[in-house]
């Protein structure tokens, strides 16, 4: 299988200086996971030091397609659909992080992706299912919030997004960093017209943190039910009645979750 | 005036208030022995409680009124009527519509869902705009409470391109002019394929709304962006204030959309595995029973986490006398919790244990020290020996459960 990942320029969002997304980074391992036996890094825009970080994690070719940085959606899908990039055909799979890290950080630009190629995306993929599927199609485990997984199979070729969370992180290997090779392609994309409602009308301006709302939950923290010595029978009951009403323990009648 | 006066005769006013019956005797002291009350000199006594509670009605507002002037049933009539009638706002002429699609897990609205429905209140009374809610069917009137006025039940499918081929339809009927979803799991992907879809712009996980201005952040969160609404917006969690005023009333909705074609499908999404508890990743576990140095009986806690079916976690005193493993250690150098709910059975609470519960809403202790840090910050606190508690637990879980469970 072929994969492409698309690579963006990341910061640290600590520091701020330049720094490899961490989503991108997973995508390089579940291409891996994917069984992927090619794989190429994509970036539109010219070729930064930076993006020879993912070369550490594996990706040791990585394209810059310089001038795409005006419409990035045309310029990826052109090179992804112009059969460029791999010498036998093209790719199976775009991979991608669920949300960009140092941009605008909408995640949107994957979807784009997708509608431009025609191809369907399955977004927060963390690890492939091992389970027998059709020829074809892959089945993925999308993950969802405290562990929890659904279970998405998608036709070939598609588009994937993987979240931050994911486990799926490679080694990083410098000597690799090393060898990584970039090469860069001058592309001229015909600026397609942009998305209707978000103009330039907005500004940009350092992040001010502003509190949240109080979670009704978080107003029993202070001060519970409180049992001194009581029968060991009369304090296993109080345990269970407790658990119950907050929604961890099932009742008795009911089925139990697998 | 009578010159004879009348005497009381108390024996006989005792027997006219015999209870029949047998057995003791019993005397019903509130009842009046004669049909009218008369004084010793003979004249009819008035009985102020009984006037009071002829002229007693319930007032509009619900509390008590005395009406001397003989309107007394006209009165309460009136207060009934006004009872009755909850004021509830219609929208009837819309100028705009603003959908809202939320996320409706198990049926309901939730907490986002009903903030989500705040926030559309405030674009929508900025003119005189509708609120359509786009969704699997809920009921009308919790709705209405959170500020809906239309509803357009949508099928469920397992495919997200056909329920976002399902709202296109939906947006091409009514031009609403804005779409409002939750930035969730399932609301941020439905938002993003429809901005890719349908090519209108995208403001994603909001943090602040207002009518003319939203605040989003970007840049790895070192900056945000400030500017005027789009037509799809994507509200992060707990920053709009759910819908408080009055309650809406749904009204049908002026147009239908037409149903789109079907959509091949290129994708199946199934349904949602929640992970073995007992192998699953600690940090994300929804419901943790952890052991301190308080257990010594660790054959019957892994008992109890097993008949609870939660997943183990220890402090590190625990993990290092080797008695769990270290991949359980919950705490600033092991693993921070999201969990729901967490069970501290002998743990102390030392800063560096407590640091691992931040997220962590509610707790339940068990410990034989009343002064202990964990029994300050649990729910539920239970000041016994954890070792007589663990047995009797598993016993209960056992008897109510059966072998349903493993
Ligand atoms: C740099 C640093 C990092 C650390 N990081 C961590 C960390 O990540 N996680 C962590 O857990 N700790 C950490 N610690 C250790 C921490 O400070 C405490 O020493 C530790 O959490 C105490 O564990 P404990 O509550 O199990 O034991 P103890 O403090 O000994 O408390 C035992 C508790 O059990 C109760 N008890 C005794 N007998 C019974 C009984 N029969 N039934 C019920 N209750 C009973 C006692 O009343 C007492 O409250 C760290 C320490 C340092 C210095």
């Amino acid at each position: 299988m072929k994969a492409v990942i698309l690579l963006s320029l990341g910061i640290d969002p600590v520091s701020g200086r330049p720094a490899p997304v961490p989503g991108e980074i997973r995508a390089i391992g579940l291409a891996r996971a994917l069984g992927a036996t090619q794989m190429i890094g994509l970036h539109a825009g010219s070729a930064r030091s930076v993006l020879a970080e993912y070369g550490g994690y594996g990706l040791t070719q990585i394209v810059c397609l310089k001038g795409g940085e005006t419409d990035p959606v045309q310029a990826l899908a052109d090179a992804v659909k112009g059969n460029s990039l791999f010498a036998d055909g093209a790719p199976d799979l775009v991979l991608a992080a669920s949300r960009g890290r140092g941009g605008s950080d909408m995640g949107l630009l994957p979807y784009q992706l997708a509608q431009a190629l025609g191809w369907p995306i399955a977004t927060d993929i963390v690890a492939p299912l091992e389970e027998p599927t059709a020829v074809g199609e892959l089945l993925l485990a999308q993950s969802r919030a405290r562990g929890a997984v659904k279970p998405v199979s998608v036709m070939l070729p598609c588009v994937i997004t993987v979240p931050d969370t994911a486990r799926c992180v490679p080694a990083f290997v410098f000597a690799l960093q090393r060898t990584t090779q970039m090469d860069e392609q001058t592309v001229t994309v015909h600026s397609a017209p942009t998305d209707e409602g978000v103009g330039d009308n907005g500004m940009l301006r350092p992040y001010r943190r502003r509190p949240k709302l109080i979670s009704g939950a978080s107003k029993d923290s202070g001060g519970g039910q409180l049992m001194v010595d009581p029968e060991p029978h009369e304090a296993a009951r109080a345990i269970v009645t407790h658990l119950r009403a907050l929604g961890v323990l099932p009742d008795p009648d009911q089925a139990p979750e697998a | 005036m009578n010159a004879i006066r009348l005497r009381r005769d108390p024996r006989a006013e005792r027997a006219a208030r015999l209870v029949p019956g047998n057995g003791r005797l019993r005397y019903d002291m509130s009842a009046t022995p004669y049909e009218r009350m008369t004084s010793p000199s003979g004249r009819l006594r008035r009985d102020p409680r009984a006037e009071r509670q002829r002229l007693l009605t319930t007032g509009r507002d619900g509390r008590a009124r005395l009406v001397r002037s003989g309107l007394v049933g006209q009165m309460t009539g009136i207060s009934t009527a006004s009872a009755r009638t909850v004021k509830k706002i219609r929208v009837e002429k819309p100028e705009f519509f603003i959908v809202v699609v939320p996320d409706l897990p198990d049926g309901r609205l939730d907490r986002a869902d009903r903030q989500l429905l705040g926030a559309a209140r405030k674009l929508a009374d900025g003119g005189e705009g509708a609120i359509v809610v786009v969704g699997a069917a809920v009921d009308a009137p919790s709705l209405g409470q959170a500020g809906a006025d239309r509803i357009l039940p949508l099928a469920d499918g397992s495919d997200p391109d056909a329920r976002v081929a399902e709202l296109v339809a939906v947006m091409e009927a009514l031009s609403p002019r804005h779409v409002l979803i939750p930035e969730s799991e399932e609301g941020a992907d439905l938002a993003r394929r429809l901005a890719a879809r349908t090519r209108l712009g995208l403001l994603p996980g909001i943090e602040v709304l207002g009518p003319k201005q939203a605040i989003r952040p970007c840049g790895a969160g070192r900056q945000e962006w400030a500017g005027g609404l789009a037509p799809l917006m994507t509200l992060a969690p707990d920053r709009v204030p759910a819908w408080q005023g009055e309650e809406h009333e749904i009204l049908p909705l002026e147009k239908t959309p037409v149903p789109s074609g079907p959509v091949q499908a290129r994708m199946r999404v199934g349904a949602i595995r929640s992970p073995d508890p007992a192998t699953m990743n600690l940090g994300d576990a929804p419901f943790v029973v952890a052991a301190g140095r308080g257990v010594t009986d660790f054959e019957s806690f892994r008992a109890t986490v097993k008949a609870l079916h939660a997943t183990p976690g220890a402090s590190r005193v625990v993990c290092d006398n080797g008695d769990m493993p270290r991949a359980t250690q919950v705490g600033a150098s092991g693993t921070i919790l999201d969990a729901l709910c967490y069970v501290a059975m002998g743990i102390a609470g030392a800063p560096q244990h407590l640091q691992g519960l931040g997220r962590v809403e509610h707790v339940v202790a068990v410990n034989t020290d009343l002064h202990a840090a964990m029994v300050s910050r649990a729910g539920l606190a239970i000041i016994a020996d954890a070792q007589a508690v663990m047995p009797v637990l598993c016993e209960i879980l056992a008897a109510e459960y059966g072998e349903k469970r493993p």
